[in-house]
């Protein structure tokens, strides 16, 4: 079976800074990736690598997608080919509605898929159903995209997004920073809810404790730009036991 | 007028004054104003760039074409079909009752050509008493030329139940200068929305040269919109100055799409306490358009509360200049007052000139401004492309959303759909 996302080799630096180091992952469709690791081991620049933004210079490897080389595809190219990065720091969008938001992505995604677009009634109630499933505030609908949402509501706004372009790959950048503990939960439900066998997801997080509602198939420890371990989700309970120097003292060794 | 371009433009202007009062004169009635101003203008000439508010706007280039002075034509107004309203047509500055539904006026409001009424209380008292000839050279030029226009009434406590549209067609042929005078009084108690708009059909060079003066009684309400659409081979100097009395509310929004060079010069004296006056502005601005908004709200007595939001979009090698003054003197005491610039400017070679100001001579007062000037948000864009929406229309969507911050404000809501589309016809 071909992976979804095939990354090999994959180097990254910002500024001439460089971040990733030889990132090797492959995921296939159905899966649930966690990707652990301190701060600064460049995870969150994995993903913006995938996104698509272009801050940072790839300076080696390969990143391919569905079979196709991903780093060759412009930033909206590949969420309209199915990738879906929720934002560890969504960004706020004054003026624009929510709801003129979404019709746009949801309709040229579909458009993308041969599916007929949505009218205002059938996107309001697809909205009104995902956000019960997510468990975003329905009025937080008739807002400007993220303006004056609390943190916990820009992360359920970034999974109620996902649940509506109903991506093949999604990334989640520390969905779980900033959430207190029953946001946490619930956002986790909605992820969970969203885990199909058709839809892979690379689950980005600082802590364990994301892991223990969003139970993933694997778990990856980044280090330095590196994975440098990778098993099942019992890893993740050893790094929560030992830290992250545990990790470093066996690379030392 | 002569088109000898050997002569300074001021005395071309001044000649062209001349052999109109040869040939017909002003109305007698105006005719001590208009001379009063013509003189005026002959000592001030034409504002140059050592005037500090029209430092970032020449006129030169524009003063020096050989206008004709814009004379009796026929053409149909086209109007705004989304628009229920009581609509008066002038072409050329001329009064078209035929094309105008004035019969349809609830009693109380009159609809006049200035003209008929000069010699009326009305236009003797008001006219030329808020638009500062002495100050500003283009009022002075306008005022000399005064010989027709609208005239506005209406009478205390009444209330419109639809806007007024005030249509001003212009039919040229020649490089044309259109001088349109329009006198607005709102007697106590009364409310009104009212709505200036040009419409040309001939890429010929034209010079707008627009005053509009209103006077809002006391506990009474204005709307008053400017739609100004654009063409290169337009330019337009427009000066409206409102006057407040008590417990008035005055809500202005100065839409600019384009032309040659734009200058809007906006001045609110609300002269008795708990006046309320909005001012909010959008231009959109390309090529080699140049617009500038020119701002004035002269807090003069205490318990009032302003707020001005003007907004831009510029690309190309279009230049923006704001410059809003709040001047709150020394018996205003209690006055709030905003004031926001914010400009996106697209392109390396597109300009904006913020400057914003605060003058406050009395202590005990709530008074900010500010001015952002930068690109579209890069951030923002990344977000929208991230969700699939290609690099254009994610664009699009963050420039209209941020003009329709303005838009949204407008105070006829049947005109916000039609002020999108010129955002997007334009940035198209």
């Amino acid at each position: 079976m071909t992976p979804i996302l095939d990354i090999r080799g994959l180097r990254a630096s910002v500024e001439d800074m460089p971040i990733l180091k030889g990132v090797d992952l492959s995921v296939n469709t159905g899966e649930v990736h966690a990707i652990m690791g301190p701060n600064g081991s460049g995870k969150s620049t994995l993903a913006a690598v995938l996104a698509g933004r272009d801050d940072y210079e790839i300076d080696g490897g390969s990143v391919h997608y569905q079979g196709e080389d991903l780093l060759d595809m412009d930033v909206d190219e590949r969420s309209r080919e199915g990738i879906f990065l929720a934002f560890q720091y969504p960004v706020e969008l004054p003026g624009v509605s929510m709801m003129n938001f979404l019709k746009q992505a949801v309709n040229t995604i579909r458009e993308h898929r041969g599916q007929a677009p949505l009218g205002a009634a059938g996107l309001l109630r697809l909205a009104r159903e995902r956000a019960a499933l997510i468990g975003l505030d329905p009025r937080l609908k008739q807002r400007s995209v993220n303006q004056g949402f609390s943190g916990g509501e820009k992360k359920r706004n970034e999974i109620f997004q996902l649940a509506m372009l109903e991506p093949t790959l999604a990334v989640l950048d520390e969905t779980d920073s900033g959430l207190d503990i029953d946001a946490l939960r619930s956002v986790a439900r909605g992820v969970n809810q969203l885990r199909t066998p058709t839809r892979a997801f690379l689950v980005i997080t600082h802590y364990q404790r994301l892991l223990n509602y969003i139970v993933p198939d694997f778990v990856h420890v980044m280090v330095d730009g590196r994975i440098v371990r990778s098993g099942g989700k019992e890893l993740a309970l050893e790094l929560e036991k030992h830290g992250y120097d545990w990790v470093y003292d066996e690379i030392a060794a | 007028m002569p088109k000898l371009m050997d002569k300074r433009a001021e005395d071309r202007f001044l000649a062209a004054y001349e052999r109109a009062q040869s040939l017909n004169g002003t109305t007698d009635a105006l005719s001590n104003l208009s001379r009063k101003a013509i003189d005026r203008f002959v000592q001030t000439g034409f504002p140059g760039r050592k005037n500090e508010s029209w430092k970032y706007t020449n006129v030169t280039p524009v003063i020096n074409r050989p206008y004709q002075v814009a004379g009796k034509r026929q053409a149909t107004a086209k109007g705004i079909g989304a628009l229920d309203a009581y609509v008066v047509v002038l072409v050329n500055g001329c009064f078209a009752p035929e094309q105008s539904n004035l019969d349809e006026l609830p009693l109380g409001v009159s609809i006049e050509s200035l003209s008929a009424v000069a010699e009326h209380d009305i236009v003797q008292t008001h006219l030329g008493s808020y638009a500062d000839y002495a100050q500003e050279p283009f009022t002075a030029l306008n005022t000399a030329f005064v010989k027709d226009g609208a005239v506005v009434t209406v009478a205390p406590g009444v209330t419109l139940d639809k806007p007024v549209h005030i249509i001003h067609v212009i039919s040229n042929d020649q490089p044309t200068l259109l001088q349109p005078r329009t006198l607005i009084h709102v007697a106590d108690g009364a409310s009104v929305q009212i709505l200036h708009s040009t419409e040309f059909a001939d890429p010929v060079f034209l010079l707008i040269n627009a005053v509009t003066e209103i006077r809002v009684g006391s506990g009474a309400n204005v709307d008053y919109l400017d739609l100004q659409v654009g063409i290169p081979q337009m330019s337009r100097v427009t000066n409206l100055s409102v006057y407040q009395d008590a417990n008035s509310k005055f809500h202005s929004g100065v839409f600019t799409f384009g032309g040659e060079l734009v200058r809007n010069n906006l001045s609110i004296l609300p002269d008795a306490e708990n006046c309320e006056s909005l001012l909010n502005g959008l231009f959109v601005a390309r090529g080699h358009s140049h617009v500038d908004n020119n701002t004035l709200v002269d807090h003069a007595k205490p318990n009032c509360f302003s707020s001005e939001y003007y907004k831009g979009i510029l690309d190309d090698r279009a230049i923006g200049v704001f410059n809003g003054k709040v001047l709150v003197r020394e018996d205003a005491q209690l006055t709030n007052a905003y004031q926001t610039n914010r400009s996106i400017v697209l392109s390396d070679t597109a300009r904006m000139y913020s400057k914003p100001a605060l003058e406050i001579y009395a202590d005990d007062v709530k008074c900010s401004h500010g001015a952002t000037t930068g690109q579209l948000d890069k951030d923002g864009l990344f977000y929208l492309r991230s969700r699939g929406i290609r690099e254009k229309e994610a664009r699009r969507l963050m420039l209209t959303s941020f003009a329709g911050e303005i838009i949204e404000k407008a105070p006829i809501a049947a005109l916000h759909s039609v002020l999108y589309d010129h955002v997007e016809r334009i940035l198209r």
